[in-house]
């Protein structure tokens, strides 16, 4: 069966077809906010639903051309329903009603956080019982997996996500928006780091918090007279930062693992392209004796594929929606 | 009713009530105290409509928040400024204390999602403006449906909602004055009343 994905949840407008037969992406297009950001001159997310609807009818005519299928091969589509912006989550719901309404075929609804975890699948077996890191801009969380499609999440962050305090400690030391991928590659070429404090690494449970390391960095850019510090220091802030997020995430992910009798490890979401990251929880796992799944790093950040394939595996497992599909913007995973 | 007129319900009822103008720094921290470790929380009245409060912790940070919470009624508009750190959200944790929140709920960052909804008798609206340029998209996310549904709604970096800001809301400022230690600053009409309110038994 083909699967036409949508993925609108917050700035990203991603459309994907997915042969379910062939267990593969036919073909698949994200606007990335860096397209679109060129005719303004400057950052401006792509929050409004309006963008997102003037974006989805090009991107669907463009992946079904690249594809070179026509809208009768269609089979099912696929849409995120949660957790997002209410706007941005309508925009791909209508449009994937509209469609699926106009081709009259089934529409299914999935969860975005979901989504992510789907993107590891397709790099082999998962063993069970296995714990799930999600971490992006929007999410940090912690989730048990029993089996397959079942989760309970076991730890979440109390403030700010760790996306979200990369690209805020990437402001504080004026580098560039994203702020990952900036950070990272001072860190790289840090010779030293700044000591940062780890937040609730001995606090026995599995919550996160970012929020006072962040401004654990502001007070070390403050000491140093404010304003933009040295390079050679933003590099120690940097690798020091990063140091202590992977820290926390290692800590805590591999005392879950401990806990849930873990035999893989997942780790999904925008940051998991982070490659210090990756690595160190490859080798903490490994320690271990416990298998790092995380997918390719295209598929880290969001997009359609994800979509598209999880609502195979869900329309395989006997999932309906009808037409009266509604959009869930604090959708949870459970 | 114009908006502009019911934006702090509960301060007015407060105005309605001789004003006591509350003259140099009273303790504001005895019994009802919330935060961890809670050094001293004081709370100044002046009479230009203006609270303010010294906070040495992040946990007192939340407790005077949670203080404010309390007394907030629906359609109650709060705009938070401070620099990245300041402990903005800190504080928007505290108000869903005072609004009977349960921790539970979890009140986190809405940078990403801009905006965050928490149930409760009176619901609480938190929004985050950091990533966007303007008030204009904030419209498009419904701006105008919040200010309709009778919750509290709170802004961190409100700075960037222009004249969208009702008329009547309170601001609250926090300042970075050490590690640590932050001054909070609520002014608006009746803030000086509110003072008086927090600091009460």
């Amino acid at each position: 069966m083909l699967a036409l994905g949508i993925e609108t949840s917050c700035d990203e407008t991603g459309v994907a077809l997915f042969d379910s037969l062939r267990g593969a992406v036919a073909a698949e297009a994200v606007a990335s906010q860096d397209d679109l950001h060129a005719p303004y001159a400057g950052v401006v997310p792509e929050l409004a639903s309006r963008r997102h609807l003037a974006l989805l009818a090009p991107l669907t005519a463009r992946v079904m051309g690249e594809a070179g299928v026509s809208p009768g091969d269609i089979g099912l589509v696929a849409v995120t329903r949660g957790p997002g912006l209410a706007g941005c989550l309508l925009a791909g719901v209508s449009f994937g009603k509209g469609l699926a309404c106009a081709l009259g075929v089934p529409l299914l609804g999935v969860n975005h956080l979901e989504g992510h975890i789907q993107a590891c699948l397709a790099e082999g077996a998962i063993d069970y019982p296995a714990v799930a890191l999600i971490v992006s801009g929007g999410h940090t969380l912690l989730a048990r997996m029993p089996g397959r499609g079942r989760y309970e999440v076991i730890g979440q962050t109390r403030d700010d996500a760790v996306g979200e305090a990369y690209d805020k400690v990437a402001s504080l030391l004026g580098l560039p928006y994203p702020g990952g991928p900036a950070i990272e590659a001072r860190a790289c070429r840090a010779p030293r780091a700044v000591r940062f404090p780890r937040p609730l690494i001995a606090s026995g449970d599995l919550q996160f918090s970012l929020s006072g390391l962040k401004t654990a960095v502001m007070y070390r850019i403050k000491a140093g007279g404010g304003g933009r510090p040295p390079e050679e220091e933003i590099d120690a802030i940097a690798r020091g930062f990063q140091e202590a997020v992977l820290d926390v995430l290692r800590s805590k992910t591999m005392a879950g693992a401990r806990r849930a009798g873990a035999r893989t490890v997942i780790l999904a979401g925008g940051v998991a392209r982070n490659e210090a990251i990756r690595r160190g929880l490859e080798h903490a796992a490994a320690g271990m004796g416990i298998r790092l799944v995380c997918p390719p790093k295209r598929y880290c950040t969001d997009n359609a594929v994800m979509i598209a394939s999880l609502a195979c595996a869900k329309w395989a497992a006997g999932e309906r929606h009808g037409l009266d599909l509604d959009i869930d913007p604090g959708l949870r995973l459970c | 009713m114009p908006r502009s007129t019911r934006a702090v319900p509960a301060l007015r009822r407060a105005l309605d009530r001789p004003a006591i103008v509350q003259q140099g720094v009273f303790n504001m921290a005895p019994r009802r105290r919330r935060g961890r470790g809670a050094g001293e929380m004081r709370a100044k009245g002046r009479a230009g409509g203006e609270a303010v409060f010294r906070s040495s912790s992040p946990g007192e940070t939340r407790a005077i928040g949670a203080r404010l919470g309390a007394l907030l009624g629906p359609g109650s508009v709060l705009a938070l400024h401070g620099e990245l750190g300041s402990g903005k959200t800190c504080f928007v944790q505290g108000l869903a204390d005072g609004l009977g929140i349960a921790r539970s709920a979890g009140v986190s960052s809405p940078t990403f999602v801009i905006i965050n909804e928490y149930p409760a008798r009176i619901p609480l609206f938190h929004f985050d403006l950091y990533r966007l340029p303007g008030g204009r998209e904030l419209v498009e996310l419904g701006w105008g449906d919040y200010l309709d549904r009778g919750g509290v709604i709170a802004i961190e970096w409100a700075e960037r909602m222009g004249d969208l800001l009702p008329d009547g809301h309170l601001a609250v400022t926090l300042e970075v004055t050490g590690e640590r230690t932050r001054l909070i600053t609520i002014s608006g009409k009746g803030a000086d009343t509110l003072a008086e309110e927090m600091a009460g038994p």
